[in-house]
């Protein structure tokens, strides 16, 4: 004789969340900086990171990793931002640094023609080379200068539309757009709970890893 | 290995020094009040080929009644405080758990493996802290745990569902960011009200299509209309008949549901969150339709009791959610019947709140007790026992009556004694009692047995924030031998500020944030750039530089691997160590070799022709783990010499290789025009000239030759003589002489046959050789030509044996760089070679010139 309960009712259907609490999503995805050296790519970073600027900022001998996370909406998003040196002695090395990265900031300055053409050759390489998923923003930086720029708005607009990128003139110096360009590519990224995504972490081991959907 | 202070062998941390008790203090800081840091072990953590150091710790807490393993890793050491732990993994003690030794017979290298439930296991590398008791320590540790397995399961069966470990979920797979949310909870935590009505009815076996009336006058009342409704029904219809008869007892059940969403408050919304039915007990939650998106973690159970204690005819059924930040549990219970029978109902009691459990995690994990708000309700069947003699009441007593009345009620003596509901509290009952009424009146008991009235209908609660607005029986409803009894509460809801929420949120990300990225390893290196001036073929430099931890903790390193080559570094560099740790505040000396040598040459001339601006040696990647890149130039100025350069450009120069610029040579290196300053290049003819004086001295000079092998002390004179086109007196034997030429031949990227060593392999007789001989560019026909001559001369002269002859320069001058795919490729090779050397008739070979060097002194 059954003597296990019965239930009733329209309990199936019951939203089942892992913890009950804090149901934010959280993804990881790694970004990096690429464009040509001294266009303000660490500054960038530290103004988003850190809410700072140097006007001296130290060039950039290696691969920076700093750790941001910001929140859209229901979904918490931690960046590993890697910030690459742009001399063109390293040029070599930067495949290490976009393989496997869900979004990339490249940048120039808008004074900086050849900075711009530079650019233009950094989103072809990652078009071509990096994976097909990337997210790409195009940075116009030090926008505070516009007054001496070389680089119109518009020149620059047109060919991030023709190429799918995002794109947003930025000042590290003001914080202009700063915020909102990291947060613009946070919400193109998918975020999906099941979406794995190659994360190459600070230790140097690729690994695929499943962006989990617990708050870390 | 470190003991709490509060185990039972404390006696032994008396030994222990003070700055590791430091450490216990420190780890014991990450945990609440109730849990107890027993012991810490000190262990590497291994994943994959890397290890990191930690501290695995075993801890108790006294509400779970369970033990655990929390590994943590430090993010400096010594420990500053509890900041500086970062939580890895916890392993809970369960049946599951498994410690497994993997004893390679070093005490040392101890490793074992801890895992539990469905993760995979995470390995560990057990290190001493002191080694000559590193052993011991860990024979103690596994003792420890199978100590804590003993004491949890008492020795016998091990049941999952009597222990919780509810209290990790705190420390599991959460990490920072959550930790630090819940330190700030009352930042963003506020209390909603709602309204939660509470109502049971024992319908003493009649289907509710007998109740012809409302009942709206037992679920209707009270001002407000409620969020919550919890009903609880018992007898829905226990005949024989229809228990063995499932259908239609759930026929009856959603007979009943419907009538009572038909009577529910007007003007709001409800429905049916969740029934459940132990055969005549169910329990029926219905909430407001908005309410319902706020609702999570639905569960139902029950506990049969009754005949045999689990027939089910008596028991109780519950429900279990969370509605926003708050735990709510309904319970409706039927106990044990009869005056007499206050133990049974004691024990349905016990039974049913010590069994009810509800899933989580996939596991019966959660209590009735582990809720913040519980509504007890049901026919609790406790009896009014008066002392003999004393008046029954009438139908119609005042509230005087029923006071006096309750003083003999059992369940409140029974709860005043502890004997049940401890922890429970019941409002002030003013209302009649519910049981025993001939149906259809207001009329106690007439039949046979005359049943003394009693309170068996009850509502009780147990919480934080409960407030009771009313608690009533319903006369009017007279269905049932029983009548009706509701109770509602105003009920304070944890609820999360959204808005504060994320404030909170935003600003814990920032710090953890700034953690991670504060506590980032550093090391800073001496010189970005390793310059090595002037680097020769064949000739090493050593440059030192210095890597410094500038950070408070310890620091591993290592050269990362690139794409090109698949190495940290080029041929042409050595880089040693390839890997260390710093500690604290400490350097080290890291060594760079360079050497431009036969296995490396032709790539450094290769690497130097593709780039466009001034070459670098290579460029290292130095990788702090957990932290950022170091990129080191290693540069410096290579010294051509015409070992490795291509026959084509030495045609090309016109004065001494030494005196050009790499710059000038790397233009001669890519210029591909057939234009030529000299027929032959000049350094041929001279060791070849050398060497064709020296008949007579060359016995075996060609012998053996191996490009790997390293070259003789004369040999960079020997270079120089040749770079500087010397007058002076060869600086070395026949023998360094024919290792130059040899080394000469062979180190271009192109064989001299190139490109047509398949097909002169391919080639049955020497004119058809000398078919593709002709295509070949002009310095290298030459070279082959003259070459050839003077081959054949030695042999003639009996300097050096022809088979062997054809051996070693075959090999040399038809390399391939597909060498090897046929098996008989050496001996093609050599077969080719001896057409070209055998002696038959010398004037055919280079149309008489002999070893003229009249067209080279151009």
């Amino acid at each position: 004789m059954a003597t296990a309960p019965r239930s009733g009712g329209s309990g199936s259907g019951a939203a089942q969340r892992p913890n009950g609490t804090s149901q934010n999503k959280s993804c990881q995805f790694k970004l990096v900086l690429l464009g040509e050296s001294a266009v303000g790519k660490s500054s960038l970073v530290l103004r988003f990171v850190k809410g700072q600027f140097h006007e001296y900022q130290e060039s950039t001998i290696g691969a920076a990793f700093l750790t941001q996370t910001i929140c859209i909406e229901d979904t918490v998003v931690k960046f590993e931002i890697w910030d690459t040196a742009g001399q063109e002695r390293y040029h070599s090395l930067a495949p290490m640094y976009y393989r496997g990265a869900q979004a990339a900031i490249v940048v120039y300055d808008i004074q900086n023609q050849d900075s711009f053409q530079r650019a233009k050759t950094w989103v072809k390489e990652l078009h071509k080379q990096a994976s097909p998923n990337i997210v790409i923003a195009l940075a116009g930086n030090k926008a505070d200068l516009s007054n001496i720029r070389v680089v119109e708005f518009d020149e620059a607009k047109q060919y991030a539309e023709e190429n799918g990128l995002l794109f947003m003139e930025t000042s590290a110096k003001t914080g202009m757009n700063v915020n909102d360009i990291f947060l613009a590519i946070a919400k193109k990224l998918p975020k999906n709970d099941n979406n794995p995504g190659t994360v190459i972490k600070p230790n140097g081991n690729e690994s695929t890893q499943t962006t989990n959907n617990c708050c870390k | 290995m470190e003991r709490g202070s509060s185990y039972p062998n404390a006696a032994d941390t008396s030994a222990a020094a003070v700055p590791e008790e430091t450490t216990l203090s420190i780890v014991q800081q990450r945990f609440k009040a109730d849990e107890t840091v027993h012991l810490i072990f000190e262990a590497y953590q291994i994943k994959g080929r890397e290890h990191f150091e930690g501290l695995l710790t075993l801890v108790s807490s006294s509400s779970g009644g369970t033990y655990a393993i929390i590994s943590f890793s430090l993010l400096r050491t010594p420990l500053t405080g509890s900041n500086d732990l970062k939580i890895n993994k916890v392993f809970p003690i369960n049946t599951s758990f498994k410690l497994t030794t993997d004893n390679k017979g070093s005490k040392t290298e101890q490793q074992f493996e801890l895992c539990t439930d469905d993760d995979r296991p995470s390995q560990y590398c057990y290190h001493p802290i002191r080694t000559e008791l590193g052993s011991d320590e860990f024979n103690e540790f596994c003792a420890e745990i199978d100590s804590c397995k003993r004491t949890m399961w008492d020795g016998g069966s091990p049941s999952e569902a009597v222990l919780n470990f509810r209290w990790l979920d705190d420390y599991r797979e959460i990490g920072e960011v959550k930790q630090e949310l819940k330190k700030r909870e009352s930042e963003y935590i506020v209390y909603k009200d709602i309204v939660i009505y509470c109502a049971t009815w024992n319908v003493n076996n009649r289907p509710c299509w007998d109740n012809k009336n409302t009942l709206r006058p037992w679920l209707a009342c009270g001002e407000k209309a409620p969020d919550i409704y919890a009903i609880g029904l018992q007898e829905l219809e226990t005949t024989a008949k229809a228990m063995l008869n499932g259908n239609q007892m759930q026929m009856y059940a959603t007979q009943w549901v419907r009538k009572i969403l038909e009577n529910l408050h007007n003007g709001v919304e409800y429905e049916e969150l969740q029934s459940v039915r132990l055969y005549g007990i169910m329990l029926i939650i219905i909430v407001r339709k908005q309410l319902r998106q706020h609702i999570v973690r639905c569960r139902v159970n029950s506990v049969a009791r009754g005949v045999f204690k689990t027939l089910g005819n008596k028991g109780g059924v519950a429900v279990s959610f969370q509605l926003n930040e708050a735990n709510i549990c309904f319970v409706n219970s039927h106990l044990a019947a009869h005056m007499g029978n206050v133990a049974e109902r004691n024990d349905d009691y016990k039974a049913i709140d010590m069994s009810m459990r509800f899933e989580e995690n996939g596991l019966q994990l959660r209590t009735i007790n582990d809720h913040d708000h519980i509504f007890w309700l049901g026919d609790l069947n406790y009896r009014i026992q008066e002392p003999i003699g004393q008046q029954r009441p009438g139908p119609m007593s005042d509230a005087q009556t029923f006071e006096l009345m309750l003083q003999f009620d059992q369940l409140r003596m029974e709860m005043s004694y502890d004997r049940c509901f401890k922890g429970y509290t019941e409002g002030e009952i003013k209302f009649a009692p519910t049981y025993k009424y001939d149906v259809g009146t207001d009329t106690y008991d007439t039949g046979e047995k005359q049943r003394a009235p009693a309170y068996c209908d009850r509502v009780l609660w147990k919480g934080k924030r409960i407030e009771q607005l009313e608690y009533n029986g319903v006369m009017e409803i007279r269905e049932s031998d029983h009548k009706p009894v509701y109770a509602i509460f105003r009920v304070k809801i944890k609820t999360r500020d959204d808005y504060k929420y994320k404030m909170v949120l935003s600003e814990v990300l920032k710090a953890v944030d700034k953690r991670e990225n504060d506590s980032q390893p550093q090391i800073i290196t001496d010189r970005p750039i390793i310059e090595f001036g002037l680097v020769r073929f064949n000739e090493p430099v050593i440059r030192d530089f210095n890597v410094y931890n500038d950070c408070s903790q310890q620091v591993d390193f290592k050269f990362k691997v690139k794409d090109l080559p698949n190495d940290i570094c080029e041929k042409w560099l050595h880089v040693d160590p390839r890997s260390d740790s710093l500690m604290i505040d400490s350097a080290r000396s890291i060594r760079v070799r360079m050497l431009a040598d036969a296995n490396s040459v032709t790539g450094l001339l290769k690497k130097i022709c593709s780039t466009s601006d001034r070459c670098d040696f290579d460029i290292l990647i130095l990788h702090v783990r957990s932290g950022r890149d170091i990129f080191i130039t290693v540069t410096g100025e290579y010294q051509p010499s015409c070992f490795g350069l291509s026959m084509e450009t030495m045609c090309r120069t016109e004065r001494p290789i030494g005196e050009y610029t790499l710059t000038e040579i790397k233009e001669l290196m890519l210029d591909v025009t057939p234009m030529y300053r000299v027929p032959m290049p000049r350094e041929y003819f001279l060791l070849i000239d050398y060497l064709h004086k020296q008949s007579g001295q060359l016995k075996g000079i060609f012998q053996s030759y191996d490009r790997c092998q390293p070259l003789s002390s004369q040999f960079n004179a020997v270079r120089d003589w040749l770079d500087t086109w010397s007058d002076d007196k060869f600086p070395g034997t026949p023998q360094t002489a024919a290792e130059a030429l040899l080394l000469l031949l062979d180190l271009p990227e192109q064989a001299l046959l190139e490109p047509f060593v398949d097909d002169l392999l391919a080639t049955r007789s020497k004119a058809d050789a000398e078919r593709y001989i002709d295509l070949l560019s002009e310095p290298k026909r030459n070279v082959f030509k003259h070459l050839c001559l003077f081959l054949c001369e030695g042999i003639e002269r009996g300097d050096y044996d022809a088979n062997n002859i054809a051996t070693i320069f075959g090999r040399v001058l038809l390399r391939s760089s597909k060498c090897n795919v046929t098996i008989d490729y050496h001996s093609r090779c050599s077969e080719f070679m001896q057409r070209f050397i055998r002696i038959e008739n010398p004037d055919t070979v280079v149309g008489g010139n002999g070893l003229s060097s009249a067209s080279l002194q151009t």
